[in-house]
């Protein structure tokens, strides 16, 4: 007897895998991945999320918070400070692309109808830059990491409010994408992002504490102790694939963007707290 | 997790979970091989970050900063039955748990036959 | 008749009889040219072979020449060295040939050996394409392709195969879990609970 009820719980998971998570829409997929991490971390303030392991780890916290008294990203704010203040060689200014000022992380990434594709800041810096006769940045590292800090600074505090348009059917295909990458086991490690970051979420891989995924679109860029500089969150995304051993996308590629739509969505109603410092 | 019991059911759980995952790679299932490995040999790879790297995830009796993602690799022959049963987990744990985050360190070719081998026998002595 | 007739009589009949069964120490003509005409034949062996056979040829000639004067023994003697001699050149060239047949078959053991690893090369790469292309490529896939290309190029055509395999399985293990994965959306552990 024991054993049919075995089989038939055993049947009952794989046949709830096989299919998602019937009609529910990405405001309710939203809230199922937001509860899920609250019921796991109960004692971590909804807010607090937004500082990753630190919201979990006491001991990690303590270094994260007296690192934090003299930020490891403060020069990148500087220095993205300048570059937001230098002309480009025509004389005109990123505010001449962004004209309500550099405190402006909130509206990204969104749905380009127009375009058709998902638009991230990063992106939107680098057209910026080819529109005005300057060569495009480099996604993972360098430069645009700095003029993100300062952005990311100036942006603190607002809220996280990804929208998916109705009128455009194919917003909804690129979260769906996005979720896919997400969900997806990859590399010869067969791992998914969810394999670490919801599944394992807290516990520790040798010494390190996996991160939850809630929180994780809200710090970037981030200065990383390990890159000993700062860094994007599609760098990490390209570090995540290859520990994987998985071939990383491309740098601010369709699937990357798709799946920060993705990931961004999930953390609506956390407070950008950009730039941060991790380990 | 409450104790599996080595029973019909578990055997009938892995089958129905097998054919949903079915791929058509051939390779799912692991083939006919001797397991007489060496287990000495199978402990260094379960330390070694480069290898089985085992005990970021699991707690191993003389392991140095082990994970805790998976079980402690403990009262194995209990828990398993038989050493083909580990060889079966080690080469794809996906079989009997399609949710497990265990790599398939036989079936995606993580670790050498030998080293395969090697592993199984150190585990199945723990 | 005397006894001495007799005798004499008595001693030649012996002597007839004895004489030629006894006389194998001595050599016969016949023996003499059957030594000269094996000697020849493994001259002209031995020259097909494309050795150096006029010592040789020479000799054989003044075993010939020793018949009339019916020294048989020294004849066969001549004839039999000529025979040795002939016999070790063409076996000497025979092993030299045999090495070369075999540096021959290496060689064509080599290349296809080295066409195994390129073909597996290729069917590798095939691979990996087709992984990429449904998003499911494996981090080291391409590096072991070029890896088993390199091997290729110093010869050690064993090893770029074993890498070619592994590389090959990498792209055909990448694009099922790729497929495999396709659907990928909340597990049934993030469902909530009923």
């Amino acid at each position: 007897m024991r054993n049919t009820i075995a089989m038939l719980a055993a049947a009952g998971v794989v046949a709830t895998l096989a299919t998602p998570l019937l009609a529910a829409t990405p405001a309710e997929e939203k809230d199922t991945f937001q509860t899920y991490f609250k019921a796991r971390f109960p004692d971590v303030p909804f807010q607090e999320f937004a500082n990753g392991s630190y919201a979990i780890d006491p001991i990690g916290r303590e270094n994260w918070e007296a690192i934090e008294e003299f930020p490891p990203y403060e020069t990148a704010i500087d220095n993205g400070h300048e570059m937001w203040d230098t002309p480009f060689a025509n004389g005109k200014t990123y505010k001449d692309c962004f004209p309500d000022g550099p405190g402006i992380e909130s509206r990204y990434p969104h749905w380009d109808k127009e375009r058709g594709m998902v638009v991230t800041l990063p992106l939107a810096i680098n057209e910026c830059r080819e529109a005005n006769g300057e060569k495009p940045l480099k996604y993972l590292k360098g430069p645009i990491g700095d003029l993100l800090a300062y952005m990311a600074f100036e942006s603190r505090g607002q809220v996280i409010d990804v929208q998916i348009p109705d009128d455009d059917p194919r917003a909804m295909e690129a979260y769906e994408k996005g979720k896919q990458v997400w969900f997806a086991r990859r590399g010869q490690f067969n791992f998914s992002c969810a394999s670490c970051h919801a599944a394992n979420s807290g516990t520790t891989l040798r010494t390190e504490i996996l991160s939850p995924a809630l929180g994780h679109a809200t710090h970037f860029p981030v200065y990383r102790s390990k890159w000993g500089e700062m860094g994007t969150l599609h760098r990490r995304f390209t570090g995540c694939f290859k520990q994987v051993r998985a071939k990383p996308y491309k740098p601010q590629g369709e699937e990357y963007r798709d799946l920060e739509y993705f990931l961004t969505y999930m953390s609506n109603g956390l407070e950008l707290n950009g730039p941060g410092a991790r380990k | 997790m409450p104790t599996r019991r080595c029973s019909a059911g578990a055997r009938a759980v892995s089958a129905a979970a097998l054919l949903t995952l079915a791929t058509p790679f051939a390779r799912a299932d692991m083939p006919q091989m001797e397991l007489n490995g060496n287990a000495e040999a199978g402990r260094e790879i379960a330390m070694d970050r480069s290898k089985g790297n085992c005990i970021a995830c699991h707690l191993i009796v003389g392991g140095e900063s082990p994970g805790a993602i998976g079980p402690a690799l403990i009262a194995i022959q209990p828990r398993f039955h038989t050493k083909e049963a580990v060889a079966k987990q080690v080469w794809d744990a996906t079989v009997r748990n399609p949710e497990a985050v265990m790599p398939p360190f036989g079936k995606h070719e993580i670790l050498t036959e030998q080293e395969f081998k090697d592993v199984v026998e150190f585990v199945w002595s723990l | 008749m005397t006894i001495r007739r007799f005798a004499a009589g008595a001693l030649t009949a012996v002597m007839l009889v004895a004489l030629p069964i006894t006389a194998s120490w001595a050599a016969h003509r016949t023996d003499a040219e059957a030594a000269i005409a094996t000697a020849k034949a493994a001259n002209e062996k031995a020259a097909a072979a494309g050795i150096d056979t006029k010592e040789t040829a020479a000799m054989i000639e003044q075993a010939q020449a020793l018949l009339p004067a019916r020294q048989y023994t020294k004849a066969i003697d001549i004839a039999n060295q000529a025979q040795k001699e002939d016999e070790f050149a063409m076996s000497q060239a025979a092993t030299a040939a045999e090495g070369q047949v075999a540096a021959e078959l290496d060689r064509e053991d080599a290349a296809s050996e080295k066409v195994k690893a390129e073909e597996a090369i290729a069917a590798a790469e095939w691979a990996r394409k087709k992984a990429a292309s449904v998003g499911g490529e494996w981090r080291d896939t391409a590096k072991m392709i070029k890896d088993a290309d390199t091997a290729v190029k110093t010869g050690e055509f064993d090893k770029a195969l074993e890498l070619a395999t592994k590389a090959k399985h990498q792209g055909e293990l990448g694009y099922a879990q790729a497929m495999a994965e396709a659907d990928a959306d909340f597990p049934s552990y993030m469902h909530p609970k009923q």
